[in-house]
């Protein structure tokens, strides 16, 4: 091989190798990347008086930052009480607008109990997904903390 | 040659893409509240003598019902009196009246004793639930008050306070 065209070989194969360093930073050799980033928040509860939670209420929903490339399906295991000490129970809802995508400086509301969708390209990687609900606390509701586990699931369903 | 070697299979290795299989993750967040302490007291009424007899001492029971407030609650209480009028004063503030009024408390039916209300302290203990309570008042003007006053309307009143027990 030429010297010239051996040194050329060699700068492409840099630039290559470099462009591969430049993907994503935290993805490493994975395709997705699931974070949770903040509870879903209803605060000091007073019995007998329903409390919502907006999705666009940026310091009490939930948040969750999904990185990745390719095409995802986004769900949820949403749970229909929160549970506190004896096993009482608050009532939880979500509605059909709880559900907030956050992807392309864009806002997309949608129906947590059917999920979304998103499909990353290089430019656009990371989406944040919001989650409102309403607890309604009956009249006679005991004291305590109550507590109920979100679980949103992040299928890969194309490149 | 070695450099030739070393470039080989780099190319390779680029021409070679790493097969991904699909990707799937699951991730959770907590949803979170406290259930704030509830007190209610509510009700409406006087504590009725009426029109006082001379003869006999003019009693009204604290559990009769003549006069109540309902308790409700989802968190031990305590209820206190204050400023509790050891007299009536008429119209005319000069005119006063002895009265000696009595207290007392019902859950599921079961009313306490009448105490004096003075210093008392009541403690409720909440049930399963938002739980129910009524606090019932009486008091006692003697027929040896009710002759020694004056003819006039008296009136007095006390205050109730419930505080959450922690």
């Amino acid at each position: 091989m030429r010297p010239g065209v051996e040194r050329g070989a060699w700068l492409a194969l840099g630039a290559l190798a470099a462009s591969l360093l430049a993907a994503p930073a935290g993805l490493g050799a994975q395709q997705l990347l699931v974070t949770s980033d903040q509870n879903l928040q209803f605060g000091l509860l007073t019995p007998g008086v329903a409390a919502a939670v907006p999705a666009t209420d940026p310091t009490r929903r939930a948040q969750l930052t999904i990185e990745g490339r390719g095409s995802f399906s986004i769900t949820f295991q949403l749970p229909d009480e929160l549970i506190g000490p004896g096993g009482d129970a608050i009532p939880l809802l979500f509605g059909a607008a709880d559900g907030l995508l956050d992807f392309k400086n864009s806002l997309t509301a949608f129906d947590p109990a059917v999920g979304t969708e998103v499909r990353f390209n290089p430019a656009h990687t990371v989406a944040s997904i919001y989650l409102g609900g309403q607890a309604q606390p009956p009249p006679g509701q005991p004291v305590g903390t109550y507590t109920a586990t979100i679980v949103m699931m992040v299928v890969q369903t194309g490149n | 040659m070695m450099k030739k070697a070393m470039l080989t299979a780099l190319v390779t290795m680029l021409a070679f893409p790493m097969a991904v299989d699909a990707q799937n993750q699951n991730s959770q967040v907590t949803a979170t509240a406290t259930v704030a302490g509830y007190m209610d007291i509510s009700g409406t009424g006087d504590l009725p003598f009426g029109t006082l007899s001379r003869a006999t001492d003019n009693v009204i029971s604290a559990t009769d019902g003549t006069t109540t407030r309902a308790l409700s609650f989802n968190r031990d209480i305590t209820v206190t009196f204050s400023n509790v009028p050891t007299q009536l004063v008429g119209t005319d503030p000069t005119n006063t009246l002895p009265v000696e009024l009595t207290c007392a408390w019902e859950m599921s039916g079961t009313w306490t004793t009448p105490v004096v209300c003075g210093t008392q302290t009541f403690d409720l203990d909440v049930g399963t639930g938002l739980t129910a309570g009524t606090l019932g008042f009486g008091g006692t003007i003697t027929a040896a008050a009710a002759s020694a006053a004056v003819a006039d309307s008296y009136s007095a009143t006390l205050d109730i306070r419930v505080d959450a027990r922690s």
